[in-house]
């Protein structure tokens, strides 16, 4: 395994590298280090977006969850993530590169200003960012053990040093340009193998058929209530909008248009990635290796059985790669949930140096409390995190939306929304009142009605606020 | 909530264009068809109809709000 872990090595390193080259520039300013200067161009933005979303989960977990729970399940969850990107470019993009601010919190505590709010949505964005980092952290633990001869803790302290070094020091600017290296890894190995994979064994309609045929569970809609499918969309249609990393690349965009328009070519190139895994990886790995306990090692096992060492090499770096660009994400917006939301008025009066410090000590805080939880690892990481997730598409969704486009919302039904939709998704998600739905399904319509019921019986806005936010949609 | 009545004094919310109105709709109308419950059951080629119109929304979708954003742009 000298090779694969040579190669590893070295992506690594050059991590590394990125970050210390970054750290000049994004030490300098808050703006530098949390959105990149707001410079980023559409391409570059559009591959770090697509990094950012394609996670361990992409790779490893999309793969697990088709496996054990079929195509169809599969492909709700993810394709929720698409809706959501074109949600996000029509709807809220536009308005939120043209606030200018750092985080999804500045947005709501402008449009919403309470401390409630001001802590509440942090907080939230902590808990889910942390079971989200878990999650992923496991993803690349598992890889190493399979596809390095590592053990699992040896790797995830490995992976998490090196990731929370690069982001704690280079920002926002580190973790675009380690993203765009990802992205591209990832492209390659996942579409290189598949076609690889063509080549060798047929068709993906051949793959497919062979594997429906002997395991019809694969292509059937039969697993779990189809409140489940839909809730997994739901949850990912909304949570793309606000999500804090996915916001944080659009508030990066040089300009609101290039925001828009790196959100749909992010778009394009996850569907492709997502759709080459399903529909050819898929397949074979459920014919090869049809009692897997683990489901979410079929990628791995397909490598480790299909590829030489140096694809094997690359393919661990993909992984880690797609671990990295979004645990980095995370880590970025999760200390800035500290840093900048919650301590930001302390901070604001330290010296430049003392700030810096809290934003590196915040990001190293978070990764080694995400590093302990990841010693014992959930089951199917995509599900995992995503009811993570759904705790911020519950909570943040309804009074962002809102908040840009109706003009009865206020701060009665902002607050409202927030704390109805984020109560009913825990009440349900922790079988407290077992009502059979997916949480999302109760918890947003439940959002949606206390901000309308706020809105309408709370003290209208002011004309101040509302020509502030009509500036926001600009010209559109 | 999109495109609210113009008599009031306030300048939000904007209106929504036309042409995100139109991908928007059509992204959110195969999202709603799609989770139908004509489409659990049948298959073609061993996966259910509901995982192909996953799959085809997901190119649908960026191709459509490409257009519109594109189309705008023009």
């Amino acid at each position: 395994m000298l090779v694969e872990r040579a190669l590893v090595g070295l992506y690594l390193a050059g991590c590394i590298t990125i970050g210390i080259i970054a750290s000049r520039r994004a030490l300098s300013s808050r703006d530098e280090y949390w959105v990149a200067g707001r410079r980023v161009g559409t391409v570059v933005n559009a591959m770090a977006l697509m990094a950012s979303l394609a996670s361990g989960g992409s790779i490893i977990g999309v793969m697990g969850l088709a496996y054990a729970q079929g195509i169809p399940a599969t492909l709700a969850l993810f394709t929720g993530s698409v809706v959501g990107f074109s949600i996000a470019a029509f709807l809220v993009a536009g308005q939120l590169r043209r606030f200018g601010k750092y985080t999804i919190t500045d947005f709501l505590t402008f449009r919403y200003p309470h401390k409630i709010v001001a802590y509440l949505v942090p907080i939230f964005i902590v808990v889910a960012f942390l079971i989200y980092i878990v999650a992923q952290l496991k993803a690349a633990g598992i890889t190493a053990v399979v596809l390095l001869g590592i053990p699992y803790e040896t790797a995830l302290v490995l992976a998490c040093v090196v990731f929370i070094a690069y982001v704690s020091i280079g920002g926002m600017t580190a973790i675009t340009w380690t993203d765009v290296v990802q992205g591209s890894l990832m492209l390659v190995i996942v579409v290189g193998a598949a076609v690889f994979v063509m080549l060798r064994e047929g068709s993906p309609a051949t793959l497919l058929v062979q594997a429906t045929s002997s395991y019809p569970e694969l292509g059937q809609v039969t697993q779990h209530p189809v409140s489940m499918y839909l809730g997994n969309f739901i949850i990912w249609a909304t949570a793309i909008p606000v999500i804090p990393h996915i916001v944080m690349r659009v508030l990066s965009a040089k300009d609101p248009v290039a925001a828009k328009l790196s959100l749909n070519i992010a778009m394009l190139a996850f569907g492709v990635l997502i759709l080459t895994a399903v529909f050819t990886l898929v397949p074979l790995g459920k014919t090869m290796f049809p009692g897997l306990t683990d489901p979410d090692q079929v990628f791995l096992n397909i490598m480790a059985e299909q590829f030489p060492p140096v694809v094997r090499g690359a393919a661990v770096a993909a992984v880690l790669a797609a671990v990295m660009s979004t645990t980095d994400a995370l880590l970025l917006a999760c200390s800035s949930a500290i840093a900048h939301d919650i301590l930001g008025g302390v901070v604001g009066r330290l010296s430049s140096r003392g700030q810096s410090a809290v934003r590196i000590g915040s990001a190293w805080g978070i990764g080694i409390v995400a590093m302990f939880l990841a010693l014992s690892p959930p089951e199917l990481i995509t599900e995992f995190y995503t009811a993570g997730v759904g705790l911020l598409s519950a909570s943040l969704f309804v009074p962002t939306v809102f908040g840009l486009w109706w003009s009865k919302a206020n701060l009665t039904g902002g607050i409202a929304a927030l704390v109805v939709g984020a109560a009913i998704y825990v009440v349900v998600l922790l079988g407290v009142v077992p009502i059979g739905y997916a949480p999302i399904v109760i918890a947003l319509p439940a959002s949606a009605i206390a901000m309308m019921v706020g809105g309408i019986l709370g003290a209208a806005e002011t004309e101040a606020m509302l020509h502030r936010v009509g500036a926001l949609h600009g010209g559109e | 909530m999109v495109g609210c009545a113009a008599h009031e004094s306030m300048s939000v919310p904007s209106r929504i264009r036309r042409r995100d109105l139109v991908a928007l709709t059509v992204t959110v109308l195969w999202s709603v068809v799609s989770f139908l419950p004509a489409w659990r059951e049948p298959e073609i080629g061993g996966v259910a109809i509901l995982g192909w119109m996953m799959a085809v929304l997901m190119v649908l979708a960026p191709v459509a709000s490409l257009m519109a954003l594109l189309g705008g742009r023009r």
